[in-house]
This record gives structure tokens, sequence and C-alpha cells, in this order.
């Protein structure tokens, strides 16, 4: 008797276990039963109490079907969660809300009609597909209420579209007490399988796959993560490596790229006004990034696939694939070897990529070598020099179409941020200084100024500098600004102000005096990292600061800024003096370099980082006086 | 009977070398001058020989013209004697006292002023204090063949004079025995330390090591205001050399006390010539600040140097200070610094 109950025992526990997706009454039933098993008051934030997901190929279709049941305990977490954003692709996918309701505390049943619903376009730029997201709001929401909703996406894989891929996050910024996931394949689709979360069991046989788990912790938020890099995920694609993907993605390009007989012409035409082939490089980008407009076009058949070069030169508009095409048949013109990379913009981790799949990207660049150095140009950047790279793909996971290699990132730069600031100081007899400051703003700084200008009046563009100044130096003054390099694709914008200070101290009482630095301090307190439980990449600054300050000769300065020679790993801050005395006036002249290398920070070092810039930001006043 | 100089002029009486030992040594070497001017006179007054007693009173004051000077004597006083028939020395005994005697009372100077070891200054004044003693007991013999008379009336071998400034120097020296024993007493904690001693001030948590001979560690008050938390005083030949530990609480703003030193120092040397410069404290955040200010005044250098370092809780600081002859700030000055630099903080 004994040895048959453990035999049952035995088979039970090996049986496998599915998911099961519920609808309609089921559904409600469902909510209803794990509302009541529910402690309410062990909850104080929003509580998923299930979400499911069931995937089923035959046929060359695929349907996922997916609910959800949440749990909402608060007035905040009404105000704010008594929604569900469901992502899918019009183009090729199919969206069906079977059942989607809100139960009260009482019970009582409150189901979403169509009005409730609407699909919002996402990602409108830089996509490399076109996303769409359904919201549906959840009508009568109540505190200690439920909501829930079951719906299906269904897509046919084709001869021209054979690929598709799901990703699945079990740990979210709720808890969740039941999250299980599966999937079943016929011949017809080959599935590969990943799963990058430690938090759910999995099992994988022939054609099927369950993942399941329970009591699922919130993940915890911080100041900037990136989700994807961050939590566990389910992998489902029918790509089996990263060369699949390739192969998928390619042949678009090859062919978008072939026709070409507008680009000889228009590369000749830009040759004549560029003296060598550097400028000539940067001729064919800013014809790419700057007359040729951005414009989302991943229409059917062209999510995956650039149009053809000559049509996107004869309509001087098109989205990342179409402008990359272009770039790259211009560049291979003047016998650059340029590639397409597709680069996945909210991705810094290869190794949470998860199973090989198309999805992953959404965006694509030209990356190419040229006299022995790697770039990676993006064509929808039309604020960026050619030598620099565009901040928002910098560390980002790519994929060369048109090489052997695997998963990669886009190079980044030591300093993303390099800002030269010189300075001319004339402090007057009676206390009041005159200011003369050149800012020079270096490639992706240059990039970054550039795009928040560029599409200011110049009355505005010069009112926006005076708020920076504002912010960085002193906020009573009224500098006085000339800008120059906005409006092209140089590798650096430079600004020029004037202000003049009425008297501020009287030297009568003593000299002693303290120049702050400004613009060095603003980038230092720019620098500062606010994670607390994430690491975090910190993207480098370089500031070169030159001071140039006139006294009068009378006033006899002897005192003089302390030299600077502040080295630690993460950065360093350096300065010195020199003294040159004159017949009316004599000059200090002081020079300050704060260098800080981009890398990445765990989490236990972001402390210490920001500790060290405190301790440069101190340092950071140039200090100068007559003492007797 | 003797025969009366050739100036009819008389000679200093008869002195026994004690007591012309004892006059020398009681007024510390100043009798010489005296000496070395009576026995020109005398010289003058035998021999009729152009001497002029004032200038070499400067003799021993100047002492590089010694050896000539003394060359001359020494002739005069072999002349003296091959006339008078007296037992004398010869020019070979005269060459070699010559060059004992300067080498000795020139040698002395040199050492105490350069090399500054006391024990060979010591002994090379002993030695030149000897030779001194035999010069004058041949000049004694000189002079007991001459008739003599002394400038002043002579009371047990000394006169007038003699005795009051015999007794002044005697006064002077007993008070400087009174003032040295009291400041032994005063300074019972005074330690001497060897140089390379590394010096672990564990009140403050912090050490550095002391690389020049001559540093005691001193009573705190004795060199600052009772302010520093340790205090050592440089070696005592120089005028004035110090290290003092002043220790911060964590209110105190590194920056502000870094510059307030720097602004200190320029105040309190006119016409200073500073540097200034900061640092990490290698492996940390914390920083270090080094201020150095130095000037001439009235010939004499002065340096002021501070060492401070920022601690997870507080600052330490070393200053030291020194104010000394030229040569000898060239001397002491580098390794002076060094050992401020040297300053390292530990865990308090």
């Amino acid at each position: 008797m004994r040895s048959k109950l453990f035999l049952l025992l035995s088979l039970l526990l090996t049986l496998p276990v599915s998911a099961e997706f519920l609808q309609g009454d089921s559904l409600i039933a469902r909510a209803k039963q794990l509302a009541s098993e529910l402690e309410p008051e062990a909850h104080s934030a929003l509580t998923g109490l299930e979400r499911t997901y069931k995937v089923e190929v035959k046929d060359n279709k695929v349907t996922v079907y997916g609910h959800k049941i949440w749990f909402y305990p608060t007035t905040a977490s009404v105000q704010n969660n008594a929604y569900e954003s469901i992502y899918f692709n019009q183009l090729n996918e199919q969206l069906t809300v079977l059942t989607a309701a809100s139960i009260s505390p009482a019970g009582k049943v409150n189901y979403v009609n169509e009005s409730h619903q609407k699909v919002i376009a996402e990602d409108t730029y830089n996509t490399f597909t076109e996303t769409e997201k359904m919201i549906v709001s959840f009508p009568a929401v109540e505190v200690g209420g439920v909501t829930l909703i079951a719906y299906k996406i269904e897509e046919t894989l084709t001869p021209e579209r054979p690929f598709w891929s799901i990703r699945s996050y079990p740990q979210q910024t709720a808890d969740m007490l039941n999250y299980s996931f599966e999937a079943q394949w016929d011949d017809s689709a080959r599935l590969y399988f990943d799963n990058t979360s430690e938090l759910v069991s999995c099992e994988l046989q022939p054609a099927r796959v369950f993942c399941q788990a329970d009591d699922l912790v919130a993940a915890e938020s911080d100041s900037m993560v990136n989700w994807g890099d961050q939590l566990g995920q389910i992998t489902l694609s029918t790509e089996p490596d990263w060369q699949a993907v390739k192969a998928q993605v390619r042949p678009g390009f090859v062919n978008a790229i072939e026709n070409n007989q507008g680009v000889q012409p228009l590369v000749e035409a830009l040759a004549e006004s560029a003296d060598g082939k550097q400028a000539l490089i940067q001729r064919i980008f800013e014809f790419v990034a700057r007359d040729i407009r951005y414009v989302s076009r991943s229409e059917a058949g062209y999510d995956i696939v650039p149009h053809n070069v000559d049509e996107t030169i004869d309509n001087r508009f098109g989205d990342c694939k179409d402008k990359s095409a272009v770039l790259i048949a211009m560049l291979r013109a003047i016998d650059i070897d340029a590639e397409p990379v597709l680069v996945a913009t909210k991705r810094e981790r290869e190794d949470m990529a998860g199973a090989a799949a198309v999805g992953l990207f959404d965006h694509v660049v030209v990356c190419f070598s040229f006299a022995g150095q790697q770039y990676c140009l993006d064509p929808t950047d039309p604020y960026t020099q050619w030598q620099s790279t565009s901040d928002w793909i910098q560390g980002r996971v790519a994929l060369n179409l048109s090489n052997d290699e695997s998963l990669t990132t886009i190079p980044r730069p030591q300093f993303r941020w390099h800002l030269k600031a010189k300075s001319d100081i004339t402090i007057t007899p009676k206390g009041g200084q005159q200011e003369r400051v050149t800012l020079t703003f270096l490639n992706e700084y240059a990039s970054l100024m550039r795009q928040n200008m560029a599409g200011l009046s110049q009355q505005k563009r010069l009112e926006y500098m005076v708020d920076v100044y504002h912010d960085v130096a002193n906020e009573d003054a009224e500098p006085v600004f000339e800008i120059s390099g906005v409006d092209t694709m140089s590798s650096y914008l430079t600004t020029h102000s004037e202000t003049t200070y009425e008297p501020y101290f009287n030297p009568q009482q003593g000299i002693s005096l303290a120049e702050n630095d400004s613009w060095l301090r603003s980038e230092l307190s720019s620098s500062w990292l606010n994670n607390e439980v994430y690491g975090q990449f910190y993207p480098g600054f370089l500031v070169e600061s030159e001071y140039k300050i006139q006294v009068p000769h009378e006033w006899a300065l002897n005192r003089f800024p302390p030299d600077l020679n502040l080295e630690h790993h993460y950065g360093r801050l350096t300065r010195s003096y020199r003294f040159e005395p004159g017949d009316e006036q004599d000059t200090l002249h002081v020079s300050t370099t704060l260098s800080m290398p981009s890398r990445y920070l765990a989490v236990a070092e972001i402390k210490a980082f920001n500790e060290l810039l405190n301790v440069f930001y101190k340092q950071a006043p140039i200090t100068f006086g007559h003492d007797s | 009977m003797t025969d009366s100089p050739l100036s009819h002029q008389k000679v200093a009486p008869f002195r026994s070398v004690w007591l012309e030992g004892l006059l020398t040594f009681i007024t510390m070497g100043c009798y010489l001058f005296v000496w070395f001017a009576l026995a020109a006179r005398d010289c003058k007054r035998i021999t009729g020989r152009s001497f002029t007693p004032i200038l070499w009173f400067f003799v021993p004051v100047i002492c590089l013209p010694l050896p000539f000077a003394l060359h001359i004597l020494l002739s005069t006083f072999s002349d003296i004697e091959k006339e008078r028939a007296l037992p004398g020395w010869t020019k070979g005994q005269n060459f070699a006292f010559n060059g004992l005697f300067s080498s000795a009372y020139i040698g002395a100077y040199v050492v105490g002023e350069i090399i500054e070891n006391q024990m060979l200054q010591f002994v090379l004044w002993a030695v030149a204090f000897v030779l001194f003693l035999l010069l004058h007991g041949r000049l004694n013999r000189i002079r007991r063949a001459f008739e003599s008379e002394p400038m002043m009336h002579r009371f047990a071998g000394f006169n007038a004079l003699e005795w009051v400034v015999g007794l002044l120097f005697l006064a002077l020296w007993v008070g400087l025995f009174w003032a040295l024993g009291q400041l032994k007493l005063v300074n019972a904690d005074t330690t001497r330390i060897d140089p390379g001693t590394e010096i672990v001030v564990a009140e403050a948590g912090v050490r550095f090591t002391v690389n020049q001979e001559g540093w005691e560690n001193v009573p705190v008050g004795t060199v600052t205001d009772g302010t520093a938390e340790y205090e050592l005083r440089g070696p005592a030949s120089l005028n004035n050399m110090w290290y003092a530990v002043f220790t911060y609480t964590e209110h105190d703003d590194f920056n502000e006390i870094a510059q307030n030193r720097y602004a200190t120092y320029l105040e309190v040397l006119p016409g200073a010539q500073c540097t200034a410069a900061r640092s990490l404290q290698e492996g940390t955040d914390l920083l270090r600040s080094v201020v150095s200010c130095e000037n001439t005044e009235a010939g004499d250098k002065q340096l002021y140097i501070s060492h401070l370092i920022e601690r997870e809780k507080g600052l330490v600081e070393l200053v030291g200070y020194m104010w000394v002859a030229p040569r000898k700030y060239t001397q002491y000055k580098p390794q002076f610094i060094k050992d401020v630099k040297g300053l390292i903080a530990d865990e308090k």
C-alpha cells in the first residue's frame, strides 16, 4: 500500500505542469478566488495575483495568450496603475482583448468596453519597427478591488517574415504572486528558448517549455535603470543564433543598397566642395543626416527592410534603415567599406540579451574603419560630427550584419563630454570686474548643445545661453553672448560672453578673492550619480579651464591658488598657476584640468565616486589675495 | 739686576702660567685679546720694532691673520732670546708651535661654525689653551729678563681691573650654570632623539621620522602656545627650529585651515615666498596640503611649513619652523622639509 502511494506521488510530481490560460467567467471566478484568499493587510502596494502566458505555434501561426489579475490595496495604486498596456505590432500582429473587467471589493464585476481601449504609437523616432501600445483603462476600480484582463496576439509566419520572438520579464516593479509561462510548437516553426531569470524554474521538453514562479518580489526601482539589462527574462525565438538573425535582416539591406543609380552623381557633386577624403565623409554624412529628413517608414514589408536607396534619395526622407542604406551606398562609392549594424538602444549588456532574436533591436547605424579607427555613424542624428558617436548608441548592444561576429557593443569614447572654458577677467581697482568667457563644447557635447539650440531662433539661442550662464555662473549677471557652430555639424560649438560686474568688494578692506571656476564646478555637479540599487555607467568628462585674471599692480598679490594634483583611479583634477607682474596690472594665469574617464560603476562604488566628485568640487575655487 | 729694555720702558711683570690660564678660562678666552696686545707692546718696548699693540688686540678675533702674526711674534721672541742669551725655541719649534696653535685655534672656529661637532671643537680649544700656556711661559721667561712694572697695582696676582672683569665673568658663569640648571629642571621630560627615529604620536594618530641630529622632545607649550599635541625642538646650536603636531576636529574645514596657514605665514614672514600644493592621499579621496613660506629677515632665513592631512574624522597637521643663519639654512632645509612631508596619518 505504501509503495503504491509513493508511486502515485512520484507520478504526480513528474507529470508536466501547464500554465492555465483563462478567460471569460473562468477568469472572473479565478480572480475572485485569488482575491478572497488574499490577506489585504499584507499588501500595501499594487500586487499581481496572477500573470500567465501561453504560446502556441501551429501551422506557422503563432498565438500568444495572456491573462493578468491585479489587486489594488491603496488609492495610489488605483490612481497610478488601474490600466493595462499591451504592446504589439499592428503590421503583422492581431491583438484581441478577450476579457477585461474590474471587480469591486463587494464582488461587482464592471466590464471593459471598446471606449475604454485605445491604441497609440510607441517609439516614433530612431525605431527599427513600428510598435503600438493598446491601453486598456479599467472602469470602476476601487481600493481593495481587482482588475483582470485576458487577450491574445496572433501572427502568421510567412516566407517574407519567417521570424518571431517573445520576451517576458517574470519580475516586475510590483509583487507578483503567481507567474507562469508555457510554450509549445509543432514542426512548422522550431522555437529556441533562453532564460536569464534566477527567480523562475523552467522545464524544457521537446517542442514545449514551461516556467513557473511564486511570490515574486517587486524589483527595486532606481534613478536610472535599463530594465532589460537588470531583470532576468524568458526569451523564445524562431532564430537559433545571431548569425540567423543577420541572415534575416541582411538581404533587405543588400537589395536596397544595390539600387543606387542616384548615388554616384550625388557623391561627385559633394566631392567638388570637399577637400580630401575626411572632408568628403563629412559632406556625405551631413547630406544623409541633414538633407534627408527622418520619417518613420516601417509600413508592411519594410519593418526590417529599407527602401531602395534611389527612392530614399528621391524622396529626401526615410527612417534609420533607409538613411543607413543611403549612407552605406555613398560611403562605398568612395571605397569605404561601411556596414549596417543593428542596435538595441535600450540594452547595454550582451549577457542579458537572451535568445537570438530580431526583436531585440530597434535601430540601425553604419559602422566602418577609416585610417585605422572604427567609426559608427547614426544617420538619424543631424547634430553629431561623424568622428563622434551619437550618445544614445554609445555602449549599446549591437550586431554587425556583415561579419561573423556575435553580439558586440558600440564603442564608447573615453570622455563623452568635453568642454574647454577660457576666462579672461580684469578686476578693476574699485572691486568690479570685466569678464570675457569663451566656451568650446567638443564632440558629443557640441552635439548636445547643438541639439538644444538648433530649433531655436537666434534670439532664443542667446536667451538659452544666458539661462545656462545664470544656472552655472551667476543668476544676477547680464552676459552678452555670441554663438557659433550651431548650424554646422562640426566637432565643436563655441560661445563667447562678455559680462560686467559692478564692484562687489572693497579693495581697501583687503584683497582675498575666490573665483569659483564655475563651468568646471557645474560639470562636476552634473556628474553626480543617483543610483542606489543598480550599477550605472558614467559617460566621462574632460574639462579644460584656463583663467587669465588681471588685477591692479598695487594690490601686490602674494597668495596664489594652491597647485592641485588630485589623482584618483576614478579621475584626476590638476591645477597650476603662473604669475606675471606688470607695470600697471599683474596677471595671474591658472590652468585646471578635470579628467573623469568613462567607466561602469557598480552600485557599491557610486558613493565613493560621488564623494570624490565632492572633493573635487570643493577644490574648484581659485583663491588668491594679498596677506601681510 | 736686569737690563732695561731698549726703549727704557718697562715690560709687564711675570705672572704664573696658572693665573694667566685661570684668567683666560674665566673670561672665556677674551683675555687672549689683551694678552696679544700686551705681548706686542712688550716686544715693541724691548726691540723697538714697529708693533702696533692695538692691532694685535684683534688678532685672535679675526683668526685668519693669526698664523702670520704668530710668526712675527715668535720670531721676535727668538730674537730677544738670542740677544739676551735666554733659553728659547728653534725656528723649527717656532714653526711647529705656530702650525699647531693656529690649526687648533682656527680649527675650533671652523668646527664650531661649519661642521658643528661640539666634541671636536672642545678638544681643539683645549689643545689651543695648553699651547697658549706654553707660549705664556716663554713670554714670562723673556719678561723676567727685563725690568717690569704692572699697569696697575696687583692684589694676589691680578690688578683691580682684572679682578672686576674676572668677578663679572664669574658671576656670568654662575648665572649661566644656574639658568641651565633651571632649564634642565623644566625640561625634565626632554628626550634626545637619534637621527632616523620614527616619532609616533599616538594621541594624534600620526608618525614621522626625524632624520637630523640634535632634536629633542620637549613639553607641549615649549615652542607653541600650548595648543599642539606634541612638540620637538631642533639643535640647540641653531637660533630656533621646531616641529609641532596639531589635531583638528571633523568640524574643522580642510580648505579653511590650509588657507589660513598660507595667510598666516605671509603675515608673520614679511615678504615671504610661498608654495602651496594639495594632493590626494594614495588610494583614497582624502586630501593632504603642504604650505611652505620662507623669507630673509635681518640676514637670517625663516621657514614655516605645514603638512595638513585629512582623515575620515578630523584633520592632523605637522608644522615645522626654522630660523637660522643662511649657511645653516641651506644645510638644514632639505631634510627639514622632507621630514615634515613624511608625516603619515594612522587611523585614530
